[in-house]
């Protein structure tokens, strides 16, 4: 695997580079569109996965199909993208539960109004940079390729003024990446591989993630043509998710008196014992970190990933239903792992916005905040689709019903259980529900939660791809050739 | 193993069509069943658990060095996973549940006897009959009516832990009771509606 | 959208699957055995119930000459090869069905569709799933009694069920306090039967 081929964000963390800048570019002129890739591969600007030197900002490129039309990659090129990238992330809208609230036309720009073409990504090791690189960057835009505004800053989270990496709901964020063959420990957290038969976590083949390699199907990807031009690039799922602190902590704190009177519930001390412990229900960690399937009760600041359910198959500690559980369920759902392995994602995302400090209320709650989600797979449907269809939007496969994850979810009933004579409608601001399995050994009863408003809203994004450098010269060149 | 499995008969018939103007005409009918509010005509008849209907006008030819095989006839597949011992039971049902629906769908088929005689009928079924080699149901020995009557119960008793939960009622015993005893009187849901 | 079950107020969660491939002679003979095999020895129906996804399969032979013929002017079918129909109800979409099929079904699959003319192996999947899109024919109507309900729904509500009639059997002699003693214990026991279900949004 050449790593200085393929773009240094996908299988790096850029764990030292906390701030960040996207900037969004349509193009007007295939031939001005590739006069800018020229210009930005003349300067170096691109940052690859194996560098000579550490860069001060890692900057790399993405694509839409949009933007590959737009730039002149040939029509039998394009034509074999999947068909999901083709359509784009809007199109796919009510597949991907993005409605009523997140519907498309509720979303932030540019992304409403426009199709992005290119994505760049800056990544700043020290804030101070980043105004002037991105400034060097517009000015490398030649005439014919046009900013989109505006642009979306980001940048880990400042809580209690120190720079920490949590989300906006107070949870430690990055704590699990696929572990994947053949890469060089970026100095992450454990990251975590597959399990196989007994139930052990094992190394993941990078065709997962990269064009061109094996996958975990024991095959190649399918890449679209011209190889020369796909291999060693990936498919990049970017969505701008907005995420609600205030609605969260409200219904936290609703949820406080039933808690704290609960039949088996015994909170840890502190006067937000009972919210930190359903905020912690919910998404399967502590908001420290620490898992849930080795620290039931509380906290223990340990981030550690040697954990994966299969002690705990009835969701007594971590429920069935808990967010982290979700996106990667491990070796809950039997069969050696092998039901789950096909879809694990490299999550790159980064918070935008402030962090709210825990006195703010509603009156002063200003300021917008969220997640700028980047997810990269080898497939979108296989992968991230997957993911977001039958694990975020559907709680079937953890016994859980319809009932979809209670933090990033869609809402589509009105959070109890629906009569057949209320049929859904999908532009309707709808609630949630979900069950906080009981514990036999402590006598804990289930806990169900209903009426859960939505946290995350999306407000932007879309399907890009990021190709390698071998393949952005060959765009740059005008040299994408099918025969 | 053969056609059942526990309480639960799959039969699988090919009906060979009249003609290709009758296939053109069942097609769409087939494809308009299912604007039925129950999802189909035949949740009429409440012992079948899942049916399909399918033409089949082709076979896919593989490639060289197979050969081609085309078909003299379009066929009717019906396929119905149904509670019952026997054929007999379902035609019997489908009869006196569907009516004139059977008609609509099997007047296009080769030697349709018409509904008048119900072991005529069976007969006619019986000589469409595939026996199927392997039939595995998830649930094998559980009725269509157990599994209606199931999920309503699963339905209401989870909104009954729900109400619980909010205001916890003051005597729990006396309120389950009173939701077992609807329960127990309530009417199965119709086939089809959940 | 006719291969999925519905009813008025939206789509359901069961979906028809059917693939129908040629095979010789000896295949059909071969098949036929093997499946009566799999009828008997329960280990490979225990891996696809463990899957949770599949309500009904039919494997079905049709002999080139089992083809029913019911009138003298029918035309008789000249075929060269024998069928197998693969008739399956399952929930869920149809690729990663196949996925699982495939990552976990292997040998059974492959054991019992090598005889099929062109089958080219269950792994690696993309090609098992190109063979599949070739032989597979979309049902004109389908239909479940329950179309809300997955497999897991079904089941979960049968379990549930059992025990809420155990339950109401067994207290009926208790006292107040130890009926709500118990009825948080049956709670415990029936904690992830309490999902919801429905059919969804078209």
């Amino acid at each position: 695997m050449d790593l200085s081929d393929i773009q240094g964000n996908i299988l790096r963390g850029y764990r030292s580079f906390p701030d960040a800048c996207f900037l969004f570019f349509r193009v007007d002129r295939s031939g001005a569109g590739r006069e800018f890739l020229k210009r930005l591969l003349e300067k170096d600007s691109i940052t690859p996965g194996q560098w000579r030197e550490k860069p001060e900002v890692a900057t790399n490129i993405a694509f839409t199909f949009e933007g590959l039309r737009a730039l002149g990659v040939p029509v039998a090129s394009l034509a074999s993208f999947p068909p999901e990238f083709q359509e784009g992330m809007k199109s796919r809208a009510a597949l991907l539960g993005d409605t009523g609230e997140c519907a498309p036309n509720q979303w932030d720009e540019p992304w409403q109004g426009s199709t992005v073409h290119i994505l760049v990504t800056c990544y700043a090791r020290v804030r101070e940079t980043l105004i002037g690189h991105c400034s060097e960057l517009r000015r490398l835009a030649p005439e014919g390729v046009h900013e989109l505004v505006p642009h979306q800053e980001a940048g880990l989270l400042f809580v209690d003024g120190k720079r920490t990496r949590k989300e906006h709901f107070g949870f430690d964020d990055g704590l699990s990446n696929p572990d994947v063959e053949g890469v060089p420990d970026d100095g992450g957290l454990g990251d975590t591989g597959n399990p196989d038969e007994q139930g052990n976590l094992r190394k993941i083949p990078v065709g997962e993630f990269i064009l061109g390699y094996p996958s975990e199907g024991q095959e190649l990807s399918a890449m679209p043509v011209p190889h020369m031009f796909t291999r060693n690039g990936a498919y990049l799922v970017v969505r701008k998710l907005e995420q609600h602190v205030l609605r969260f902590r409200d219904f936290l704190r609703t949820q406080t008196a039933a808690l704290r009177s609960f039949p088996g519930v015994k909170l840890s001390g502190g006067p937000r014992a009972a919210e930190d412990f359903l905020a912690a229900k919910m998404f399967g960690r502590w908001p420290d970190g620490s898992s849930l399937d080795l620290y039931p009760t509380a906290g223990a600041g340990d981030k550690s990933n040697n954990f994966n359910y299969a002690n705990d198959l009835e969701g007594a500690r971590c429920p069935l239903g808990a967010h982290v559980r979700r996106a990667n369920p491990r070796a809950s759902l039997g069969f050696g792992g092998n039901i789950v392995r096909r879809r694990r994602l490299i999550r790159r995302g980064i918070a935008y916005g402030d962090y709210l400090p825990q006195d703010v209320t509603e009156a002063n709650g200003g300021g917008r905040r969220g997640i700028m989600f980047l997810a990269f797979n080898g497939s979108i449907s296989q992968q991230f689709e997957f993911v977001q269809q039958q694990w975020m939007n559907s709680g079937d496969d953890f016994r859980q019903g319809d009932d979809a994850d209670p933090i990033a979810g869609n809402r589509i009933g009105d959070g109890k259980m629906v009569e057949p004579s209320q049929p859904f409608r999908r532009d309707q601001n709808c609630a949630g529900r979900m069950v906080i399995p009981g514990d036999q050994r402590t006598a804990r009863e289930p806990f169900l939660c209903s009426g859960i408003p939505r946290f995350v809203t999306t407000k932007g994004g879309d399907y890009f791809f990021a190709p390698s450098l071998t393949g952005i010269r060959l765009m740059a060149a005008g040299k994408v050739y099918i025969l | 193993m053969g056609n059942i499995n526990g309480k639960k008969f799959g039969f699988t018939a090919l009906f060979p069509i009249r003609s290709k103007e009758s296939a053109v005409a069942l097609r769409p009918y087939l494809r308009s069943m299912d604007g039925h509010p129950y999802g189909s005509p035949l949740s009429s008849v409440d012992i079948i658990h899942m049916a399909r209907f399918m033409i089949i006008d082709n076979l896919a030819y593989q490639g060289v060095p197979a050969k081609r095989d085309e078909l003299k006839s379009h066929y009717l597949l019906f396929l119905c996973d149904f509670d019952g011992g026997s054929l007999d039971v379902l035609v019997r049902k489908l009869v006196s549940k569907m009516g004139e629906t059977v008609d609509d769908i099997w007047q296009h088929c080769v030697g349709y006897p018409g509904r008048t005689y119900r072991d005529r009928l069976t007969a006619y079924f019986e000589d469409c009959q595939l026996a199927t080699t392997f039939f595995l149901a998830d649930r094998p020995n559980d009725e269509v009516a157990a599994i209606l009557r199931a999920l309503m119960y699963k339905r209401r008793f989870t909104g009954f832990v729900e109400s619980c939960q909010r205001s916890r009622p003051p005597d729990l015993r006396a309120a389950f009771l009173q939701l077992w005893r609807s329960l127990e009187t309530e009417p199965t849901p119709p086939a089809g509606s959940l | 959208m006719a291969d999925r079950a519905r009813n008025q107020y939206g789509l359901g969660k069961s979906v028809t699957f059917n693939v129908i491939t040629p095979m010789t002679r000896v295949g059909t003979c071969v098949v036929r055995l093997l499946l009566s095999i799999f009828g008997r020895f329960p280990s490979t129906q225990e891996t696809a119930k463990g899957l949770s996804f599949l309500s009904f399969v039919h494997w079905v032979v049709v002999q080139r000459n089992a083809f029913p013929r019911l009138a003298a002017d029918q035309p008789k079918e000249q075929l060269n090869y024998d069928y197998l129909f693969f008739l399956s109800t399952f929930n869920g979409p149809w690729s990663p069905y196949i996925d699982a099929f495939a990552d976990v079904l292997f040998k059974a699959l492959d054991a019992v569709w090598f005889w099929s003319i062109g089958y080219p192996f269950a792994r690696p999947v993309s090609a098992l799933k190109a063979y599949i899109i070739r032989n597979q024919v979309e049902s004109d109507h389908a239909y479940c009694a329950y179309p809300g309900a997955s497999v897991r729904d079904v089941r979960s509500a049968l379990e549930l069920y059992g025990e809420l009639v155990r339950f109401e059997r067994e207290t009926r002699g208790l006292t107040a306090a130890q009926f709500e003693a118990e009825f948080g214990r049956l709670l415990i026991r029936i904690h992830n039967h309490l999902g919801s279900f429905g059919t969804l949004p078209d």
